[in-house]
Formats: structure tokens, sequence, C-alpha cells
């Protein structure tokens, strides 16, 4: 554990030095990456100023769940999206011949060598949406529903990143689908509503089997409280259990792994 | 105990065939016709310790496969494969820690950064302790002479000097094990001898085992006692190189410099040697073995002889022959 913080280090080193290269692309990008969310954000507010409460979400509990979505999804697009765009032409080209025959987890690297800054004042600004919002809205929260819900939202992140990755790995079967790391996104962007609206069928569905309902809504609900332990426990048991699975999967894929020719 | 061992490994592909044009693309879309491509098909070999092999054959004879299914990169179809005890597919960190995969094509160095970093880099991924980090890389940098180069971005090298930082890269954790898949590709012929001496060096001072395949074959001569010929995956000939030259030169060279002018008549009149190569007063004779020394006597007897050399063809005409003049790679 200790080493592979070691060597995130250096990976974070390389990708800032790089990344402070082009100052032109961090501004722009930056920008484009905000007004994607604010946009959004927006459009509910103008939804809420029509209704008061849409089964028990009102304005402060959806605008909380959009910024802990947005702030999930640009942490996600900092660390692991940029590695995913990668990933197709990573595994046709050959050029993850190198990062196999290295002592260290292959998973590890394709997920995270490179490292994106340009969500980076997105993040900072749905942190400080998320503070605002708790402060104005929700106060006083307690100390254990308040770690619940940062626990909550790492289970969410990390189950993202593991059917996210998941979603990549018939690329060694298929060969060159473009675009494949989109194939999840459409899934992702369904945790932007509040999930437990859905109903009898799908509810259960996007909790257990499919569980989305961690990325945001849960981890809103469990700020007031309204989360039994089971169910948070069972978050962590998805977590785990997906990020295992991804890494069987990866594993498993790699058989089929036939290189470039070179 | 041999280092690598390899016995009756096969690796097949699976590749679909397409008809040419758009109809054949629009059926390829709801039906393929799949075929087994056969890229290595039931080769052995062991290797010991401290041995430098060169893998040759033409583009496509396996040889870069191989070498894959050795590094771990490719799961093999069938056969064992046994490389320093480990079987290269678990891709066990110890085992990773022991050996090296260079390709000439392909580069682990960072484009955008200076070569050093990605030594730091290196050095963090395969657990380098620093002081064995400093003195092997000081090390390096002496023998390829690159002290000048380690804080430039690496995309501002020339091909010769990322091709010696790409060696330092991959020797830095010291590896008894080296694979290098066309390490002199697209150099320059000064720069081809500096990494050629490189390696053999290298070899010498570790006694590290070494598999090579090159589209030079001054490589091959220069630095191989044993060569792996390979054909459509399979292994045509496994032996010492003056073996095949032995064995597969049907003919020897005479080189005579004539004292007087001569006519290719006055030569065919006297042999009915093939004449590779006619610029009186050199001329270049090939000749069946068997005959070489009978022929020079007559020469010499018949006409002014300044010179006369009886040798082997070079090992390049000999594979040319075997492989009817496909491309070698």
């Amino acid at each position: 554990m200790k080493r592979y913080l070691k060597l995130y280090w250096e990976f974070f080193k390389n990708c800032l030095v790089r990344e402070m290269e082009f100052r032109a692309h961090f501004i722009f990008s930056n920008l484009v990456s905000l007004s994607w969310a604010l946009l959004f954000i927006l459009t509910f507010i103008l939804i809420y100023q029509h209704v008061d409460t849409v089964n028990g979400w009102a304005r402060p509990q959806v605008l909380l769940l959009l910024a802990v979505y947005f702030l999930a999804d640009r942490i996600f697009d900092t660390f692991f999206e940029i590695n995913f765009a990668n990933f197709v032409s990573l595994v046709n080209s050959g050029e993850l011949d190198l990062v196999l025959t290295k002592p260290a987890s292959g998973q590890f690297i394709v997920s995270l060598r490179y490292l994106s800054l340009s969500f980076l004042v997105s993040v900072i600004a749905m942190l400080a949406l998320i503070v605002y919002l708790i402060k104005t809205y929700f106060w006083p929260v307690s100390m254990i529903n308040l770690l619940v819900f940062i626990f909550l939202i790492v289970i969410g992140i990390t189950i993202s990143y593991a059917l996210w990755f998941m979603t990549l790995l018939p690329v060694f079967w298929w060969g060159r689908v473009e675009n494949i790391n989109h194939l999840f996104r459409s899934f992702h962007q369904l945790a932007r509503i509040p999930l437990d609206l859905t109903g009898p069928i799908l509810r259960p569905l996007l909790t257990y089997l499919l569980p989305l309902m961690f990325i945001a809504t849960v981890p809103v609900k469990s700020i007031t409280g309204a989360i039994s332990w089971p169910l948070a426990f069972f978050g962590l048991f998805a977590a785990a259990l997906l990020l295992w699975l991804s890494g069987r999967a990866w594993r498993f894929a790699l058989r089929h792994y036939t290189s470039a020719s070179s | 105990m041999s280092v690598i061992s390899v016995k009756n490994l096969k690796k097949y592909y699976q590749v679909y065939q397409k008809e040419p044009g758009l109809t054949g693309s629009i059926k390829s879309l709801f039906s393929r016709r799949y075929q087994s491509v056969r890229a290595v098909d039931g080769i052995s070999f062991d290797i010991e310790p401290g041995e430098l092999v060169g893998f040759i054959g033409p583009n496509g004879a396996g040889k870069t496969t191989t070498l894959k299914v050795l590094s771990g990169l490719l799961y093999p179809t069938s056969g064992q494969v046994q490389v320093l005890g480990f079987t290269p597919f678990d891709r066990k960190s110890q085992f990773q820690k022991q050996f090296s995969l260079v390709m000439g094509q392909k580069n682990q160095l960072w484009w955008d950064l200076p070569a050093l970093d990605s030594f730091i880099l290196n050095r963090e991924i395969y657990e380098i302790p620093p002081a064995n980090f400093d003195k092997t890389l000081k090390a390096l940098v002496k023998m390829l002479d690159l002290k000048d180069i380690l804080k430039v971005q690496v995309r501002k090298l020339s091909l010769g000097q990322r091709m010696k930082c790409e060696l330092v890269a991959a020797l830095l954790h010291s590896p008894q094990v080296l694979f290098l898949d066309e390490p002199t590709i697209g150099l320059d012929v000064v720069m081809q001898k500096k990494i050629r001496d490189f390696i053999k060096n290298y070899q010498q001072k570790f006694n590290a085992t070494i598999i090579l395949t090159s589209h030079y074959m001054g490589d091959v001569r220069e630095l191989c006692d044993r060569i792996i010929v390979i054909d459509h995956g399979k292994i045509f000939f496994d032996g010492k190189l003056n073996t095949i030259i032995k064995k597969y030169a049907t003919h020897k060279q005479l080189e005579i410099i004539f004292a007087n002018p001569i006519t290719k008549d006055q030569i065919r009149k006297l042999t009915r040697a093939k004449i590779k190569y006619f610029d009186p007063p050199r001329v270049v004779l090939s000749v069946k073995k068997s005959l070489a020394n009978s022929l020079a006597v007559k020469l010499l007897k018949n006409f002014a002889v300044a010179d006369l050399n009886i040798t082997e063809p070079a090992i390049e005409d000999i594979i040319r022959q075997l492989f009817g003049d496909r491309e070698l790679a």
C-alpha cells in the first residue's frame, strides 16, 4: 500500500510538470468542465421555482445531490477518465506491453498513470458548494453522519471505478472499439437524479445489482441520518466485491491480449 | 540448470478474413470467417546462463511473439515455458524484477519529460534501493556516454540517444535476463556499432542471458554464438553460427585480383563457376565447395594472379538463400 502511494506520488509529480506546460489548455478546460456542472445545476434551480418538493426531495437536497454527483464525477475525471480514454489505444497499439512487464499491478498503472488537472477548479467549486449547502440547510449534522457521508462518497467513486473499468475490457476481444470509455458514462449519469424516485423494479436493481444509488443518492440521504446501517455496510461490501471482480476480469482479459505486431 | 526452457510452445491467433471492398465489409458485419494463424507452432529450446542467442527469420516468423510469451505478455495456446524458474504469464514481481524487454519500436520513456524522470519512476516501480540505483545509473551513463542528455526532454533527443536512454531505463534494475527486440532498428551504422558494443560489454560484465532479434545480420554475427532460425513459427535451425555456415553453405567464394587484363569469356572457358562480381582486376566467383581448391589451382596456373582468397559466403547470403529472398527481420 505504502509502495503504491509512493508510486502514485511519482506519477503525480510527472503529470504536474507536464500539465503546467500547457497553460491555455489548463484554463480553458477547467472553464468548460465547470460550466457544464453549473448549467445542469441551474436547470434544477429553475425547475424548483415551480415545485417545492418531488417525492420528498426538496430544493436543498437536490442541490446537494447534484453537488455530490459532480464532485464524484469530477474526481473521477481527474484521476481515471484520462487513463480510460487512453485505454483503447494502449491495448491496440501494443503499448500495454511495457506496462505489463513491470513488477507492479498493471491495473494500477493503466488506471492511474495519468492525472488531469482540467477538472481541478470544478472539484474545488463543488467542495465549496457542498460545504455551503450543508452549513446553510442541514447544519447541525452529527459527526457520525458527516463521516458516513464522506465515506459513502468514497464508496460511490470506488463503485463507479470498478464498473467503468470492467466496461473497457471487451477491447481485448473486439479490438478497436473507439469510445468504449463512454459506454458506462450514460449509466453513470443516471446517478445525478434522486434514484430512489425510481419504481419498485428499478430501485432494488440500482441498489444491489448495479449500485449506482451509492454515487450520490445514498450519501445525500445519509447526511440527515436517513440511511440504515445495513445499507451503508452493503455499500462497503459492494465496493469491495466490485473492485475485486474488476481485478479478476482484468487478469482474465489479459489472456486474450494479442499485443500488436512490432 | 537452464535459465530459459521452452517446450513445444504454440501460440495461435484468431483473425478474420475480409473480402475486399465495401461489399466485403458489409458481409463481414454479419458473418466473419475466422482463420487461425499459427504465429508460433511447437517450438522447443533451452538457454543456459550467460548465453547470447540470436533469433533470426523473416518478418512474421514468430520471433517477437516468442519473446512476448517469454516476457509474460502473451498467454500461450499450449506448451510449457519457464524463465528463471517462473511461468512468465503469472507475472510474479520476483520474476519481473529479474528480466527486461527492450523493443526498438516502442518506448517506455516519457516523451515530455527528461529521461532522468523516467529513470526515477522505474526506481520506484522496481523498488531499487537508492544507493544501487545511483551506482548502476552512473555505470550505465558512463558506458553509453550519456552524461549531458539526461536532463533534456526526451522528445528533443535523437533516435540514437533515445535508444540509449531506453536501454538505461531497461537495465537500471540489473536484470539477469534480457530480451532485445530489434534494438538497433533505424539507427545509423555508427550508432548500431555503439549499441552492439554496449550489449556485448554488458553481457560480459554481468553474465546476463540475452536473446536478441535483429534485422541486421551484423548484430547477430558480432554478438551471437548461437542462433535460432525461426520460420513459419517453427525452429528451422538451432546451433552455432559457424555450423549453419558449414551446413548450408554449398558454395565458397573465390576472390581474385588479376595482374593482367581479363575478360568474362576467358574465365568461362576455364570454369563453369558463377561470376558474382566482375570489375577487373577484381573478380568474385561462387564455386561449389568441393571444387574450390582445384579451381584455385587452375586459375593460378593459367593466369597471372596478384591475389587470391577463398572465403565462406556471408551469413546474409546463406540466410537469404534459405528463405528465398524473403525480407529478413
